[in-house]
């Protein structure tokens, strides 16, 4: 049967024996997914390169002690978010170091002068990321996993490994605040 | 119930509780909050999910799993390895000479320079080679060989000693700096030399005569990389540490000069590109972008430890009107005694209307003299700013044209037809169309006509005034 279409069990016990292609496979088809879930927790292209780059390594030196009938990818989203995770931790030190030093970064990420030729919808949206990536990494982690992976409840608890109850409480605060900065942002600008 | 926003989220995900969902259900009903609340939380969702993400290219796609295979693969090395000792009796195969490896107390002191890597804060990925075989011998200086990962490299032929020879990256396209690595060159396959090679260094117990190169000598002879190795005796070994803390600061300076040396040349290269000059060398006190915009220097230290810093004498001012004035950090004074409003790397661009009338200014983060294609599209940027500022007006205008047919209070009447009149000029300003003015002197006569309080009359006037002012 083709690589393409074993299904990722299948793939990890054909890791798990040593095949390399097998676990090259895997990362194929969680690269993306994995990379831009990084980007979203950092916000920063050469952060979340570098923890995808992790991830993977990390699960292929745990592969050994993966159990087969447990769905990979919970797995493999657990350690890029504790990766992410750490990550904000360790940047917290660092985080009023500033990042506009470059100017040909700050021009690429910003466009020319962004206030004055945003739009609307654009100026709303620029704000809420903003507001994401204020969160603490606790939330951010629950807000991004349920707002861009679409996974449940149940299936956060499970990836964090953290109670349901407190996946509830921490959505619940965080789309409050999140509702806050939008419903104020309008408000400024209908003044 | 009381308004409860853990349960609203939760009935949002569909996990709340049958006896809890239909409580809540009935609280909504009534209370308007929590209606309004669980529209918000459903809209932040929708929102969020539209913000932009970066897109990546194919390429990078295509080799992340080579990357993540060579990252692999060098970390199992490292587990693999024999001890530091093993290796380096592998590694360094005693030739004869001066240079030999003097008794087995040796200590090995890794030179990780401050290359440009760790400048940058990015992470260094050395390439894994398929071959670990020496070079050919062959006419030419260099061959090309290539690393697991598909990337190109030159690697350097010129002594076919054994020892460590350079590889350095061909493809500069898709990283700026450049890639140097080491690869061994086992000793019986070549013969043997009595010179060091690559870039590895043997410090004596003693440094007997002058023609021993010493550390410092080393340092300079070459900048080194990461990797460098040099091996030292243990009795000079806090006189070789000193120096090579020294070694390594200039090292770094060196280094740290060559890059804003190289940025410059590359980016006067892409000037010309842009503009179509010949090999004009930017400005020694701007710099231009990737993307061809000019970014002045003179507010920027870009001096770095180890620059010989010249004070440059000020232009000769003739000394006039502004005798004695006293100027802020941002103001310049000009050769003709003017004085420019300067913030640190941006530039101010004022926004006027065909008659030359200020309608506003922002700001640029960097100068756009002289850059034509950055000019246009500035230019562009611009009118449609301009396009969509008056579409605004406009419908500020249809909307509250359309409130002033309803059933309005006398005083409320008024202040529309203010606000109107303002909006008009205000569409002129921007237009300079003459059927926009015609229309708004119009609709102010309308407004005069009307019975006004004698205060929002002079008003009207006085706006109407401003209209006529303009059309002048």
């Amino acid at each position: 049967m083709p690589m393409e279409n074993a299904t990722d069990s299948e793939l990890v016990v054909k890791a798990k024996a040593g095949n390399e292609n097998a676990f090259r496979q895997l990362v194929v088809r969680y690269q993306k997914k994995i990379f831009y879930l990084a980007y979203r927790m950092t916000k920063d292209k050469d952060a979340a390169d570098d923890l995808a780059q992790e991830t993977f390594i990390r699960t292929y030196q745990a592969l050994g002690r993966f159990k087969e009938n447990y769905p990979f990818y919970t797995y493999i989203y657990r350690i890029c978010m504790n990766l992410s995770i750490n990550y904000h931790r360790r940047q917290k030190l660092t985080m009023y170091e500033s990042r506009t030093e470059n100017w040909e970064e700050m021009l690429e990420n910003q466009g020319i002068f962004p206030e004055s030729i945003s739009t609307a919808e654009e100026k709303t949206l620029t704000k809420l990321e903003a507001e994401i990536d204020r969160l603490s990494p606790e939330y951010k982690a629950v807000v991004v996993l349920k707002f861009y992976e679409n996974q449940s409840c149940e299936e956060i608890a499970k990836t964090l490994e953290i109670p349901l109850g407190t996946v509830l409480s921490r959505l619940s605060r965080a789309r409050q605040k999140l509702a806050l900065a939008l419903t104020k942002k309008e408000a400024a600008d209908e003044v | 119930m009381k308004c409860n926003l853990e349960w609203l989220s939760a009935y949002l995900d569909g996990v709340l509780a049958e006896d809890k969902r239909a409580k809540l259900e009935e609280h909504l009903k009534t209370c308007e909050v929590c209606t309004a609340k669980l529209e918000e939380f459903a809209r932040v969702e929708q929102t969020a999910k539209k913000i932009p993400e970066p897109q990546l290219s194919e390429a990078y796609w295509e080799n992340f799993a080579n990357r993540v295979q060579n990252k692999l693969t060098i970390r199992e090395k490292r587990k693999t390895s024999p001890g530091w000792l093993e290796a380096l009796k592998g590694l360094f195969q005693p030739t004869t000479g001066k240079f030999a490896i003097a008794g087995s107390v040796a200590v090995i002191i890794l030179l990780t320079f401050v290359s440009l890597d760790q400048w940058k804060k990015e992470t260094f990925h050395p390439p894994v080679f398929e071959d670990e075989k020496p070079v050919a011998k062959g006419k030419a200086d260099s061959v090309q060989v290539t690393a697991k990962d598909g990337s190109e490299f030159r690697r350097a032929e010129k002594d076919n000693k054994a020892g460590l020879v350079e590889n350095k990256r061909l493809d500069q396209s898709t990283r700026e700096r450049e890639t140097v690595t080491l690869t061994q060159i086992p000793a019986e396959n070549v013969p043997a030399a009595s010179a060091p090679v690559g870039r590895m260094l043997v410090v004596p117990k003693e440094q007997k005569s002058k023609e021993e190169p010493s550390l410092a000598a080393f340092a300079e002879r070459d900048e080194g990389v990461q990797g460098d190795t040099v091996i030292v005796p243990a009795g000079r070994k806090a006189e070789i540490r000193k120096e090579v803390a020294t070694s390594q600061v200039k090292v770094g300076t060196e280094e740290k000069k060559r890059y804003i040396e190289l940025k410059r040349q590359s980016l006067a290269r892409l000037q010309s590109g842009i503009s179509g000059k010949v090999n004009k060398p930017a400005a020694p006190d701007s710099q231009i972008t990737s993307k061809g915009e000019v970014i002045e220097l003179s507010n920027m230290d870009l001096s770095v430890r180890g620059d010989t810093v010249a004070t440059t004498a000020q232009p000769n001012v003739p000394e006039k009107k502004n005798k004695g004035r006293i100027y802020g950090q941002n103001e310049k004074r000009m050769a003709d005694d003017s004085v420019e409003i300067h913030i640190p790397g941006f530039a101010i661009e004022y926004e006027t209307n065909e008659k030359g009338d200020t309608i506003g200014q922002r700001l640029y983060p960097f100068s756009v003299n002289g850059n034509a294609a950055l000019q246009a599209r500035i230019a562009a940027e611009r009118r449609a700013d301009v396009e969509r500022t008056m579409n605004d007006i406009r419908q500020v205008i249809a909307e509250n044209e359309k409130r002033l047919k309803g059933k309005l209070s006398e005083s409320e009447t008024d202040s529309l037809y203010i606000y109107l009149a303002q909006h008009y000029v205000q569409l002129y300003r921007f237009s300079l169309d003459q059927k926009d003015w015609e229309k708004a002197n119009e609709r102010l006569n309308d407004f005069l006509k009307t019975d006004l309080s004698e205060t929002n009359r002079r008003w009207l006037l006085a706006i109407q005034g401003e209209l006529k002012q303009l059309k002048k």
